[in-house]
């Protein structure tokens, strides 16, 4: 993450995984953003900020809500972001306006104040960031990311599964945590990269930095250090399984498929189940596809993986 | 429900690939409630998959994957009946 500018008010951006959102103080409701930061080429998205509530919300469609801390819904041509859900008791405090295209959009914030140094604060920033993947940028991943000496390994899992465990164990081996809980991959020169995220789990070092993927691990505890690869459909399922993917978009959805085929395609994966000790850095080191496990087919006509 | 005599279409509410023989299907969803799920489908589902066309009746369905499968006109059935239903349950599929 890099945070420029100083004071969000003043004009600032915020970075991730080489996807740069940029506010500027709010002009006119009604105002065009300024042509300089309109064609700025280190801009993805300029957003205006408000400190005050939308001037009116036309008919809303609700396109996704997960009854929690944000929902997404249409209004005319414009994508709405809040910070409740649609049912909440309370008012939403902060919502996000995006035009058609996603570069550009209004930012309105009452009320509360934001978690973050950047006016969206967390979990609209994130969904932000999921939107604008969707976009055949990349994919979020609820995985650990270590970069091991130019090595970069990821370890998804889901809550529970030894992703902050993992984290510490690299981290007092020396190695560098990209983040034990968020990763962005995208495609790069072709090659697929993972890139740390602001947004973090139990373990509080992290790094924005990105780093091609050498391998790629599922993990669970386990008795003993074992991994066994991890191929075609049901790799994908597994992926798909621990990504944050725009379920409401269909388009989106199709390319976050296809991007997981690509990963699964391209790089070694693996199952790991794991014991969490300083052994695993060296297992995980030595693990290679040509370990390769037979390959069960599934006798069942559909096979259901829980998200 | 006579699967058998009926035509049936894909969802337009279902994203699905093909990988390799098999095929994953994921459902496009407004809410959490009824989102846990990405579904795989093996050699011979993938293929039934294909075949729902939207024109084809399950019976015909039956008949191409007796053609195309080693198994006899009665497990085709079997299984042509049992995914049809799979898939109804879960809304990837609707009828014609």
């Amino acid at each position: 993450m890099t945070l420029t500018g100083g004071e969000p008010q003043k004009g600032s951006s915020l970075e991730i995984a080489g996807i740069r959102v940029s506010w500027l103080p709010g002009l006119k409701p009604s105002g065009a953003i300024p042509d300089p930061l309109r064609s700025d080429a280190h801009s993805d998205v300029v957003l205006r900020v408000h400190d005050h509530p939308p001037p009116s919300i036309p008919k809303a469609e609700k396109t996704f809500d997960p009854g929690q801390t944000w929902a997404l819904f249409q209004s005319e041509s414009h994508l709405v972001l809040q910070n409740t859900s649609l049912h909440a008791k309370i008012m939403a405090s902060r919502f996000l306006f995006l035009a058609p295209d996603l570069k550009s959009g209004d930012v309105y914030a009452t009320g509360d104040t934001p978690q973050d140094a950047d006016p969206l604060g967390y979990p609209l920033n994130q969904v932000l960031w999921i939107l604008l993947l969707s976009r055949g940028k990349g994919v979020l991943f609820h995985a650990c990311g270590i970069d091991d000496e130019g090595r970069g390994y990821l370890f998804l899992g889901n809550s529970e599964d030894g992703k902050s465990t993992t984290a510490r164990l690299w981290f007092d081996h020396g190695e560098t945590v990209l983040n034990d809980d968020r990763i962005v991959v995208r495609e790069k020169s072709g090659k697929l990269w993972m890139y740390g995220t602001p947004w973090h789990g139990d373990f509080k070092e992290h790094s924005s930095r990105g780093l091609p993927i050498d391998k790629l691990f599922f993990l669970r505890h386990g008795k003993r250090n074992a991994s066994r690869v991890k191929s075609g459909a049901e790799a994908v399922s597994m992926l798909l399984a621990r990504s944050f993917p725009p379920f409401w978009d269909k388009e989106g959805m199709a390319f976050t498929v296809e991007f997981c085929q690509r990963l699964v395609s391209n790089i070694a994966c693996f199952e790991l189940a794991f014991v969490p000790n300083a052994r695993m850095i060296d297992f995980v080191r030595k693990s290679s596809p040509t370990h390769r496990a037979s390959i069960t087919k599934a006798k069942k006509l559909i096979t259901k993986t829980r998200k | 429900m006579d699967f058998l005599g009926r035509v049936f279409k894909k969802s337009d509410a279902m994203v699905f690939r093909k990988i390799g023989d098999e095929c994953i299907l994921v459902p496009i969803r407004q809410g959490v409630d009824d989102l846990d799920s990405i579904y795989t489908l093996n050699q011979t589902a993938a293929r039934i998959w294909e075949l729902l066309d939207g024109t084809a009746k399950g019976t015909e369905i039956r008949d191409k994957i007796t053609q195309e499968f080693d198994v006899t006109p009665e497990e085709a059935e079997n299984d042509l009946v049992h995914h049809l239903k799979e898939l109804a349950s879960i809304q990837a599929i609707v009828e014609e």
